[in-house]
């Protein structure tokens, strides 16, 4: 096979019709494609089937993390506990200046229920910050480059047209067997893509 | 469903009629068994009345709101339950000549109406209030509540039940008009309504928030018994073929962001007073954290919360019909336990046993409205035909 071949991109007019193609190359075991459009079309998520199970896992992790790590703060600057913590761990830096108990109204230096919201705000932090930077790293980006914009009239994607790719790196990736295939999905153009 | 006659009542609805008394011999079993805690005085009757009272109108409310909201977002995961919330909110009738008893005999209820309260001068907040909690100012006020949510349930109920005939597209946005409105007034009416009818219960305490965080209860429970009816029959008519598992994914995610709401409302109820640490503000917990009540309330935030959520949260409890109706069983019977401390640490002399006869009290209650309720719905579509094919992955690929 042609290793210089990124894939082969089929070029349509119409959103419904490339929704529709998905589904048929799905259909016919196809896996490794991408849809390329001006805009997201609604259903295509699904038909892709592009959902990574990892993420949700991801931003729970990361949510409990900053839970422990909200409550954490706090209960270090809030209470005396360091004081009774080894002399070696005071004497690191930072450590003397960070503990700030104060008497607020006669209240305990660890006020848990005063506590929660700030640990809260944390969690959803940190939960987001696990979904934006998880949902980097497990797609990849940033990509500076990609083959797909080998692909002829590609920048018309940006404005009325809709591309779909399968990769010469899918299993069931035949040239003239695929070619054919997406011929018969009706689409403008079928064209090679360079690596 | 070309059949435009009521007649075809589905099988799986006429089943829930008829568990729906045996769940009111069940509460009256439990209810006889309870007596015992708590003695059965006029007192401690009228107390067990008045708490099915607010935990059914918490239903009928619950199924009102929702009904509104559908009305109003027309989400494609109201269709299929529009008709359980419509008959849960023509109740409301019902459960205004029920209250009768309770308005009657308020004194064994309301410390505003106990003259021996009333009367000495060292609760000066409470004579204060008594311009506004009086029985005829509460009586007023109960019937414009009363008016308002029977009257648009009526009119809206009626709209839709007269376009399954007519098939007149038009009354679609006539009830969206008149339902965003309603909705606003609604929120409003309830948050008046509890504060008479529930937040007098205690001698000087307010909340500002008591009066919502009870309509979001209300609209769990009613969102709760749609995903249990649905779940239940999740393969027969007419539900099979209305609640695919994107729905169910709708049902699972609503029910997951009321527990977050409950838990909000709840905690940041308690943490403001909390930090304050006035007197006038902190007799209702008080109350609550004495007597052993205060394990209710930490088996609460567990069960209530903690529970729920984490299993609401993952993809396969919203997939599977029968762990969902599960969690929505599980989230009824926490809010009847939650209302019950919400309520009886007001009582003098109570402690968490009291929940026994308390949840056998709203099951008689429930066992009686969902007959009704059931009979309600028999005489319409279980489904009405106005459904709009919202069937594609437009709504649900979040």
């Amino acid at each position: 096979m042609n290793s210089s071949l990124y894939g082969l991109a089929a070029e349509f007019d119409d959103p419904d019709k490339i929704l529709e193609a998905v589904r048929k190359m799905k259909a016919a075991g196809y896996r490794q494609m991408d849809a390329y459009s001006p805009f997201p079309i609604h259903g295509m998520t699904d038909a892709l089937d592009c959902h990574d199970p990892k993420v949700p896992w991801l931003v729970f992790g990361m949510g409990i993390f900053g839970t422990i790590n909200g409550y954490f703060l706090e209960y270090m600057t809030s209470t005396p506990v360091l004081d009774h913590l080894p002399r070696f761990v005071r004497l690191l830096p930072g450590m003397n200046e960070m503990s700030y108990p104060m008497n607020v109204g006669g209240r305990p230096f660890h006020s848990w229920p005063n506590f929660i919201p700030v640990a809260f705000e944390t969690t959803i932090l940190f939960a987001a910050l696990g979904a934006v930077v998880g949902m980097l790293l497990l797609n990849g980006l940033p990509k500076p480059y990609h083959p797909i914009f080998n692909a002829p009239r590609f920048e018309l994607v940006s404005q009325d047209k809709f591309v779909l790719c399968i990769e010469t790196a899918d299993p069931k990736f035949d040239y003239e067997a695929t070619w054919q295939f997406l011929q018969s999905l009706g689409p403008d153009v079928v064209s090679e893509v360079a690596r | 469903m070309s059949d435009n006659s009521p007649a075809i009542f589905p099988a799986s609805l006429r089943t829930v009629g008829r568990l729906a008394p045996a769940i009111a011999i069940l509460g009256l079993l439990l209810l006889g068994a309870g007596l015992g805690i708590g003695g059965s005085s006029l007192d401690r009757v009228i107390q067990y009345y008045y708490y099915g009272w607010i935990i059914t109108l918490g239903f009928s409310l619950g199924c009102y709101g929702l009904m509104l909201l559908h009305y109003v977002v027309k989400g494609s995961w109201g269709y299929p339950v529009i008709r359980i919330w419509e008959s849960g909110a023509r109740m409301l009738p019902g459960l205004l000549i029920a209250a009768l008893p309770i308005f009657l005999l308020r004194e064994h209820l309301f410390p505003w109406a106990q003259p021996e309260l009333t009367s000495n001068p060292e609760n000066a907040v409470l004579i204060h209030r008594l311009g506004y909690l009086n029985p005829t100012w509460i009586a007023i006020r109960a019937i414009i509540y009363f008016t308002f949510w029977i009257g648009s349930t009526q009119f809206l109920t009626g709209l839709s039940r007269k376009q399954d005939e007519t098939k007149d597209p038009t009354l679609i946005q006539a009830r969206t008009n008149f339902s965003a409105v309603a909705l606003v007034l609604f929120v409003l009416t309830a948050n008046f309504a509890y504060t008479d009818w529930v937040m007098s219960l205690e001698l000087r305490w307010y909340s500002t928030i008591f009066g919502v965080w009870f309509v979001i209860s209300n609209s769990m429970c009613a969102l709760a018994l749609a995903s249990v009816i649905t779940s239940l029959f999740h393969n027969k008519a007419p539900y099979a073929d209305s609640v695919d598992n994107a729905v169910r994914k709708d049902y699972g995610n609503l029910l997951l962001m009321h527990t977050m709401v409950w838990a909000y409302f709840s905690f940041s109820q308690w943490v403001i007073i909390w930090s304050g640490n006035l007197p006038d503000e902190i007799e209702f917990y008080l109350h609550r954290f004495a007597d052993g009540w205060l394990s209710v309330g930490a088996f609460l935030v567990i069960f209530q919360f903690f529970g729920p959520f984490l299993l609401l949260l993952s993809g396969k409890t919203k997939r599977k019909p029968m762990l969902l109706g599960a969690v929505a069983t599980w989230l009824i019977l926490m809010r009847l336990t939650d209302i019950c401390w919400q309520i009886f640490p007001s009582f003098k002399g109570t402690n968490p046993l009291f929940l026994v006869p308390a949840l056998g009290a709203a099951l008689v209650f429930l066992g009686i409205w969902l007959t009704a309720v059931m009979r309600s719905m028999s005489s319409a579509l279980a489904i009405p035909v106005w459904v709009e094919p919202i069937k594609d992955e437009v709504l649900h690929h979040a």
